[in-house]
């Protein structure tokens, strides 16, 4: 262990976040420094941690969506993300839909016209649906963050669906929360047809 | 374009003037028209016949007025308003009992105007004698009850009447020029101060001599700094400072010929010209408050630039650049390392450099502080060093903060660092601290401490406690005296149970601290932090654990 990490430690144990997010990002722990940093509240200083982390995605979504800087959020994705593919790939992965769904959030942030994160709220239930690696509850989330954004709660409640369509691990739990939270109201969704497929709940 | 003319452009044509017919609106003046006629002669004004004249203006009559006064302060007001009325006029000035008197020879409108917006009762001498004016209508003829015998009035001097008025504060006005007048102890400061301001300054020595009293005891000599702004005026704050020096004058030169100098924001009720015409060509004033006086201004010698006062720096003389240079060998010096300030270096605070005055205040401070548990305090000669073990990590209102720089316990102020930086060997070289020694490196010297001398900062204000009594009953301690001795029977000493003795024995705080501290002035910083880690204190181990890591670096 580093003196850096071991400094972050000793700061953790005393409670001074700041300066143990400090030394872990001395230490070469952008991650650990980066979640410090949105612990204490820091978003700002989390963004470059998690640039440093290769976790472009959640950088530029923090930038657009915590901090409101759409601009910086598209040149994050820039710098550090290849420009994606003008046809729609073959198999939906969370890391091309993570970066639609920030440039949706951009687009929304810039109130630019919401076809384009539209199309991306049906790539998602697409991807969610169907039997694609799309494991990362981050989707759903930032989706559902997205569908708000434009003030569609529908397609928001579609994305929902389709994750507990595709027997997404936690789905309907996720399902019956948001709903409960968005309308006050519990919603009673229909029982599994058949068991999960043990793949998918990987 | 239309034919309509700007504004503010004049016409390429006017028209021309026309002679025969007036205008719709003139403006003439009514006031004096035979003056206006001789000032302004018109070719086509016709000419006055040979033998009619213009009737001559007849001289305002002149009635000789007494004016009687309570205050010198008033009559010397009214004097200042006839003389500004009249500079041909004489005025006079008088005393009877506490009344001041003056007398005149104006208009007598004049005088009621004037006598009545100062205070005064106002009287013309009518057959001999003092008749009080009615303020209003012709010359008055008979005396009335209240008429006053001129034998009663005793003639004074207008001088005595300016030192019973005494001088009044006033708003100073921003001037172009001003006068000090100040001892020569705090000359050259001042001329430094004005050449500063970017002042024209002249110097004059002057000795001055009592207005009132006699005229034979004089003061020591004094200087006389006249200062002159080159563009606008002098700052009323530099002046502000002037009046601060010590014994010294600020003031403005009045009349015609600057006979008169006035203290700077103050006043007599007569107006300064009129003050400066009562004084003698040939002589100067200086007129001031109580706490500088008044006195006769007699110049020792001529004026001259000031500019030759300001010293040089010791040692500055004029080189000769022509001449060859000397060999680099022998004009180089070796570089020496500074300590310069760099607000953005060194912003921990490790220890506190204190002074005696400084040791006193440290329990008004500390005293149920944490860090009264951990602080140590080691005495030097003129210096003392407070630091603790990992540091203080906190800033305090006395003394001057200190961080560790390493290696050891070597200080540099807070905010400074070493010009040019040196790597730790080379510090350790220079600076040779050491596991004994604490070092503080200051602007111009370095001061060592010896560890050893350390001890608790609490013990500079509860140096020792009340004796303690042991207090058990006395059969016990009968009991214990009839006990047998017995001898301690010694352990067997085997490594495992030396390792179990200590293991079953915690280290208490106080060795904990005075290993952490050992270590750090050696140098081995993670000792030190596992150590406070050890004793607890997990943010003081994390700032040496980073030191460490800096270190490293």
């Amino acid at each position: 262990m580093s003196l850096w990490e071991q400094a972050a430690q000793c700061y953790r144990d005393a409670g001074a976040h700041a300066e143990a997010a400090r030394c872990y990002g001395r230490a070469g722990l952008f991650r650990q420094a980066a979640d410090l940093y949105l612990e204490i509240g820091d978003p700002a200083s989390a963004v470059p941690m998690f640039e440093r982390a290769t976790e472009q995605h959640q950088a530029g979504w923090l930038l657009v969506h915590v901090l409101d800087r759409p601009a910086d959020a598209r040149a994050c994705l820039a710098r550090h993300t290849p420009p994606p593919a003008p046809a729609p790939p073959a198999v939906w992965s969370a890391p091309i839909l993570l970066r639609q769904l920030v440039e949706a959030r951009c687009d929304i942030a810039e109130r630019a016209r919401d076809t384009a994160a539209l199309a991306t709220l049906l790539n998602v239930q697409e991807a969610l649906a169907g039997p694609d690696p799309v494991s990362d509850v981050r989707v759903t989330e930032w989706a559902t963050s997205v569908a708000k954004g434009m003030g569609r709660m529908d397609q928001a409640a579609l994305v929902h669906a389709a994750a507990v369509r595709g027997r997404r691990p936690g789905a309907r739990q996720r399902f019956i929360t948001w709903a409960a939270a968005e309308f006050g109201t519990p919603i009673v969704l229909p029982p599994d047809p058949e068991p999960a497929v043990a793949g998918r709940a990987a | 374009m239309t034919g309509r003319r700007r504004r503010g452009n004049p016409p390429e044509n006017p028209p021309p003037a026309r002679r025969d017919r007036r205008p719709a609106l003139d403006i003439e003046r009514i006031a004096e028209p035979a003056r206006q006629a001789a000032e302004r002669p018109s070719p086509d004004a016709p000419k006055p016949p040979p033998g009619r004249r213009p009737a001559p203006v007849p001289a305002p009559r002149r009635s000789e007025i007494f004016a009687r006064f309570g205050t010198a302060s008033a009559a010397l007001g009214c004097a200042g308003r006839l003389v500004g009325a009249h500079r041909d006029g004489d005025v006079r000035a008088y005393t009877r009992a506490d009344e001041w008197w003056l007398h005149a020879s104006v208009e007598l409108d004049l005088a009621r105007s004037v006598v009545h917006a100062t205070g005064g009762t106002l009287f013309v001498l009518v057959e001999g004698r003092f008749v009080r004016d009615r303020g209003f209508g012709q010359h008055p003829s008979a005396g009335p009850a209240d008429a006053v015998e001129p034998s009663t009035l005793l003639e004074c001097p207008l001088l005595d009447l300016v030192r019973a008025a005494g001088l009044h504060p006033v708003r100073s006005h921003p001037a172009q020029s001003s006068t000090l007048i100040l001892p020569g102890a705090v000359t050259a400061d001042a001329v430094r101060r004005a050449l500063d301001a970017g002042l024209n300054v002249r110097h004059q020595p002057v000795r001055l001599r009592p207005l009132w009293g006699e005229a034979t005891a004089a003061s020591p000599a004094n200087v006389r700094l006249d200062l002159t702004a080159a563009q606008g005026a002098i700052a009323p704050t530099l002046l502000q400072a002037f009046a601060r020096l010590p014994v010294t004058l600020v003031a403005r030169a009045c009349g015609r010929e600057g006979n008169l100098l006035l203290q700077h924001s103050r006043a007599t009720p007569m107006p300064d010209q009129h003050l400066a015409a009562l004084v003698g060509e040939d002589r100067l004033w200086v007129l001031a408050d109580a706490a500088f006086g008044c006195w006769w201004l007699e110049p020792l010698a001529p004026a001259e630039d000031a500019t030759g006062l300001v010293m040089t720096a010791p040692g500055f003389h004029l080189r000769d650049q022509t001449a060859p240079p000397a060999r680099l060998d022998e004009t180089s010096t070796s570089p020496t390392v500074r300590v310069i300030a760099d607000p953005a270096a060194n912003r921990r605070c490790d220890a506190l450099l204190l002074d005696d005055a400084e040791l006193g205040e440290l329990r008004l401070l500390l005293e149920g502080h944490p860090l009264a548990e951990l602080a140590l305090i080691v005495p030097g000669a003129d210096a003392h060093l407070m630091l603790a073990p990992g540091g203080l990590l906190e800033t305090f209102a006395v003394g001057r903060p200190l961080t560790c720089i390493g290696p050891g316990l070597l200080y540099i102020g807070r905010g400074r660092r070493l010009d040019p930086d040196l790597p730790p060997t080379a510090r350790r070289r220079l600076f040779a601290p050491d596991p004994g020694h604490a070092v503080v490196l200051l602007g111009d010297r370095g001061l060592r401490f010896r560890l050893d001398e350390q001890r608790p900062v609490w013990t500079l204000w509860a140096s020792a406690g009340p004796p303690i009594v042991e207090q058990l009953p006395n059969a016990t301690v009968a009991a214990l005296r009839d006990l047998d001795p017995q001898p301690q029977a010694p352990r067997p000493q085997t490594p495992f149970r030396r390792l179990l003795d200590r293991m079953a024995t915690p280290i208490p705080v106080e060795e904990l601290l005075q290993q952490a501290l050992a270590a750090e002035a050696a140098g081995d910083l993670p000792t030190a932090a596992e150590l406070h880690r050890r004793r607890g204190d997990a943010y003081r181990a994390g700032e040496l654990y980073e030191r460490a890591a800096e270190r490293e670096r």
